[in-house]
């Protein structure tokens, strides 16, 4: 048993430290980036990772190593981006459905029903293709398909926590509804909640990785690493380094999200057996 | 709760068909524009008028939205506002490039669920389950372009086995059905693999292991077919996904499906092939659902005896 237990420390610890070295790297990206992410000098281009780029350079010339570093300040905003909209509305919604319940849960209930029964993906680019792409856009088209997760979790919570003592204490106490919902209901709701930011942030840099590729997601001379991979594909064959590097930025990051959301499940989730 | 998602369906199918008109209607004005620059037009005040006119743009949102459903239960879907043509008929030729590569990606993830999540479950705790554990984690978190540009770059640039992008041939078929396969089946193996060991735990399967079954028998007879179910409903979702056409997929491999008309059609703003799109893939994804259930009564009878106790 003891020796499980230090195994699943191992992996929380590396992939929130992933997690960590990814986000500075993006906060700090203008000091850390060796050269202008979006300035190519044509006489350079092309070339093969060495001390001066090291990750090469792109068919405009641009430094890769530096591409990559805005890269990850676009994914980790966008990121963001989703994960609060989704934690506003999808708490909102969840804690009122809990707390009410009746038809108000009825009606929030349905309309949660109706969206996840729907493949995300296919909503999303739906989204996208209504209101146009860009990296707003894509964010609202996300938020739109996946709030739905955060209210399922938030209103199961607050139903089982609605008639403890501690609820009840914070009723006859006179503490109004809004007031009882924030100090008391979310706490509890919180640890659950952080397993799903974890494994839905993987799918979100997916998902912008493989709208940017489409086109649908950033615009053209910003980094963004899905894109660096559809812009290096005519020279993939024989520039397989600028394929290369993109994708393991995208791999670590997706992987690190995924095992950090899989730990917090086997720890905060008493239900889930491996 | 099968029954209420099926009966929920066709209720998402008009509240997605009626917001797709209601933003598309927040900026007509746009939409002419943009089909008479392509057309090498001017827009002009008059002649964005009479493109929104031929569009139909210039009447209430829902005297077109009325119009649209009535004519989409006749099974018409409008016309293409950039080829032209019958929205039904462009949907039509799409489908089967799509349902090819529908069933194959099917075909292989399920071999993989199966093979690799009963073999991990089997040696549970050994090496073998460790590396497909490792395995399907990093299956799992590739993203599905990502693999199809590995694969692309051995097969098709490498060692040149394998066409680099296309349609018509098996083995074109090959590439693009491993990677989606691959992709789904690493993750549903997962699954699999914790769902035949929570099985295992069960009462029935110590009986039956009591009776003096294998280890092997017992899962093959009595856990397996208990932990198919989840599965089961998974996949359902999935073939929904994978009928809508994979986008990403078919894009990089030029397959003419659903998903690549879809992208054409947002890339040129052709909202009649939209509209027809999604009404498309809802259906086929309410088709899914009805066959889950079907398959549901198949694995597990509970399901069908719970339900006629229930009426009755």
């Amino acid at each position: 048993m003891a020796d499980v237990k230090k195994k699943m420390n191992v992996g929380l610890l590396l992939s929130v430290a992933t997690i960590a070295c990814l986000f500075l790297a993006a906060i700090f990206a203008h000091w850390l980036a060796p050269y202008d992410p979006n300035a190519g000098e044509l006489s350079e281009r092309l070339l093969p990772p060495s001390k001066e780029h090291w990750f090469g350079t792109d068919h405009l010339g641009r430094d890769v190593f530096s591409r990559i570093l805005f890269g990850a300040r676009t994914t980790f905003l966008v990121a963001i981006l989703i994960t609060v909209g989704c934690f506003v509305i999808g708490t909102a919604a969840g804690v009122t459905a809990g707390y009410f319940g009746g038809w108000i849960d009825g009606m929030i209930m349905r309309a949660v029903d109706l969206l996840s029964a729907f493949p995300g993906r296919i909503l999303a680019l739906v989204i996208v293709g209504i209101i146009g792409p860009g990296l707003m856009n894509l964010a609202i088209a996300m938020i739109f398909t996946s709030w739905v997760g955060f209210a399922r979790i938030v209103r199961g919570v607050t139903l089982s926590v609605r008639e403890r003592e501690f609820v009840l204490a914070a009723k006859l106490y006179g503490l109004g509804n809004q007031k009882i919902m924030y100090k008391h209901l979310l706490p509890n709701v919180l640890p659950q909640l952080l397993v799903v930011i974890a494994l839905n942030t993987s799918w979100y840099m997916t998902a912008l990785s493989g709208f940017s590729l489409l086109g649908l997601g950033i615009e053209a001379p910003h980094a963004e690493w899905g894109m660096m991979i559809s812009e290096a594909r005519p020279y993939m064959r024989d520039y397989g380094y600028l394929l290369f590097f993109p994708s393991m930025a995208i791999m670590i990051a997706v992987t690190a999200f995924t095992i950090l959301g899989e730990k917090l499940r086997d720890r905060f989730d008493p239900n889930f057996h491996r | 709760m099968i029954i209420k998602r099926i009966l929920i369906l066709p209720v998402l199918l008009l509240v997605i068909s009626f917001l797709t008109f209601l933003l598309t209607s927040i900026v007509p004005g746009d939409i002419a524009e943009g089909i008479i620059l392509k057309q090498g037009g001017q827009p002009t005040e008059e002649t964005v008028a009479a493109m929104n006119e031929q569009l139909g743009l210039d009447r209430g949102l829902f005297a077109r939205y009325g119009q649209w459903l009535i004519q989409a239960l006749q099974l018409d879907l409008g016309t293409s506002w950039v080829s032209g043509e019958p929205v039904a008929k462009e949907l039509a030729e799409r489908i089967v490039p799509t349902l090819w590569l529908t069933s194959a990606s099917l075909v292989i993830s399920v071999l993989i669920t199966m093979f690799f999540g009963t073999a991990a479950a089997y040696f549970r705790d050994t090496a073998v389950d460790k590396a497909i554990l490792g395995f399907s984690l990093i299956m799992n978190c590739i993203p599905e372009f990502l693999l199809a540009f590995i694969l692309l770059f051995f097969f098709a640039y490498k060692w040149d086995i394998f066409p680099l992008v296309g349609y018509g041939s098996l083995e074109h078929l090959i590439l693009p059905s491993l990677v989606l396969g691959f992709g789904i089946g690493a993750g549903k193996a997962r699954l699999l693999r914790s769902s035949i060991l929570d099985a295992m735990n069960s009462n029935y399967v110590a009986m039956a292991r009591a009776k003096g079954l294998t280890k092997w028998q017992a899962l093959k007879k009595h856990a397996l077919r208990n932990a198919l179910i989840p599965i089961v409903t998974s996949f359902g979702s999935t073939v929904g996904f994978l009928l809508g056409g994979s986008v990403i997929i078919e894009n990089i491999f030029n397959w003419p499906g659903l998903g690549r008309l879809a992208l054409q059609a947002i890339n040129s703003r052709d909202i009649p092939v939209l509209q027809g799109y999604v009404l498309f893939a809802t259906v086929f994804i309410i088709g899914i659902y009805l066959i889950v259930d079907l398959l549901y009564m198949l694995i597990d009878p509970r399901v069908y005896a719970k339900r006629s106790n229930i009426h009755g």
